[in-house]
């Protein structure tokens, strides 16, 4: 009797019991219908692995301590957590449904996309260094108001604001694994922890409102063409440099 | 945390494969084990529950609207499978096969489709069974099917192209 689809599939792939493989290895000697079935099946199982490769993207270097943070942070009491972040209530979940959110399609996101180094601190990335592979960023349309919160004072570092008329989505630059971004329904928070890095933030003119916070303080506020910041503007470039210490 | 060293590039792969959309790969991966780190103990097999949590937020995501945030970089990984950009003249010919691979690949059948992708990363039949509901027995009658379904429509690609 021949070997089946099952029994071959399974020699090829090393599922069967030590008794069943070598039964099955030795009809293969004495059948060369067999034979010939089991080649060809590995023959397009090589040639699929092949193919399948063509479609692959590099993974992102994420570590399982980002992931221990990002879910530590998502488990916590705090209710500033729990509030908007889609993943919390599911994919399908409350902000999703929430009227006139800003990014309901959103997904909560541990952008920990590095190269598996950490730039040094250094002045804020320029806008044209965006598809430098050492700074990581994320963008996100401002809807009717959104709240960037970076959850730390750092020892260094600000956040260089700038104000464009060609904008659609506010965009928050920094060295490649400075941070993490989580999203939720009206807040993007930046958790920054004891990095020292700067940020470069891109804020369209025509967003009604835009708050940036610090640990809990509000240290930029855009409402309408109304500015307050707890820095002034570099008239030379137009910059509100926003430190992030405390 | 070895069962992430173990689990989490496959998972990414495996995603990348299925959807197409590598951003949205790395997304649902990372998901996936944040729930399961959430979850405080680990489950009776990991592996398969990954996969299981990884596809219901797959399948949500694909039945709510387009997201609508990018990402401004994608820095590279270290992933050995990401091989160096081939000659310029090459460039065309890989392009096409590519094409005709995923054309291949989103013909099948959702089972087969998972199945064979899910195989590729090595998962075993157990996982396989039980990620997807399936009867562990016929495992490898399914998986020959998905293979020649999988020539079929790749040669039917390459026959349009």
């Amino acid at each position: 009797m021949h070997l089946d689809d099952e029994r071959v599939q399974r020699l090829l792939d090393g599922e069967l019991s030590p008794a069943a493989e070598r039964s099955a290895r030795e009809h293969l000697v004495a059948c060369a219908e067999c034979r010939a079935r089991a080649a060809e099946a590995e023959r397009e199982e090589t040639e699929l692995a092949g193919l399948l490769h063509l479609l692959d993207h590099p993974a992102p270097a994420l570590s399982a301590e980002a992931i221990a943070v990002a879910a530590r942070r998502r488990a916590g009491p705090s209710v500033r957590w729990a509030a908007g972040l889609l993943l919390a209530a599911g994919l399908a979940g409350a902000a999703y449904a929430t009227p006139g959110s800003p990014i309901p399609g959103w997904i909560a996101r541990l952008a920990e996309r590095t190269e598996g180094r950490r730039s040094p601190p250094g002045p804020a990335p320029a806008a044209s260094q965006a598809e430098d592979p050492g700074v990581a960023g994320i963008a996100v349309p401002p809807g009717e108001r959104l709240l960037l919160s970076f959850d730390s004072a750092q020892a260094e570092g600000e956040a260089a604001v700038r104000l464009l008329d060609e904008a659609t989505e506010v965009t928050v630059r920094a060295p490649a694994g400075a941070a993490t971004y989580l999203a939720g329904a009206d807040r993007l928070t930046i958790a920054n922890g004891v990095t020292r890095a700067s940020y470069a933030i891109d804020v369209p003119r025509g967003a009604p409102r835009v708050e940036i916070q610090v640990a809990g303080t509000r240290v930029f506020l855009k409402e309408g063409a109304s500015i307050t910041a707890r820095a002034g503007t570099d008239s030379a470039t137009g910059v509100y440099r926003l430190p992030l210490t405390r | 945390m070895a069962l992430f060293e173990a689990n989490f590039r496959r998972l990414h792969r495996y995603l990348d494969r299925l959807s197409g959309e590598p951003e949205l790969a790395a997304d649902l991966a990372q998901e996936a084990f944040v729930r399961l780190y959430r979850r405080g103990t680990l489950p009776d097999a990991p592996e398969a529950w990954l996969i299981t949590v990884a596809l219901n937020l797959f399948r949500n995501v694909r039945s709510t609207e387009r997201r609508r945030r990018r990402l401004l970089s994608v820095a590279r990984g270290e992933g050995a499978h990401w091989d160096p950009a081939p000659p310029a003249d090459q460039e065309a010919a890989v392009e096409d096969s590519r094409r005709r691979v995923r054309a291949a690949i989103d013909r099948l059948p959702e089972r087969e489709r998972r199945l064979l992708l899910l195989r590729a990363e090595g998962y075993s039949y157990r996982d396989l069974a039980q990620a997807l509901g399936l009867n562990e027995a016929s495992i490898g009658t399914l998986l020959a099917r998905a293979r020649r379904a999988f020539r079929t429509a790749y040669g039917s690609a390459a026959d349009a192209s």
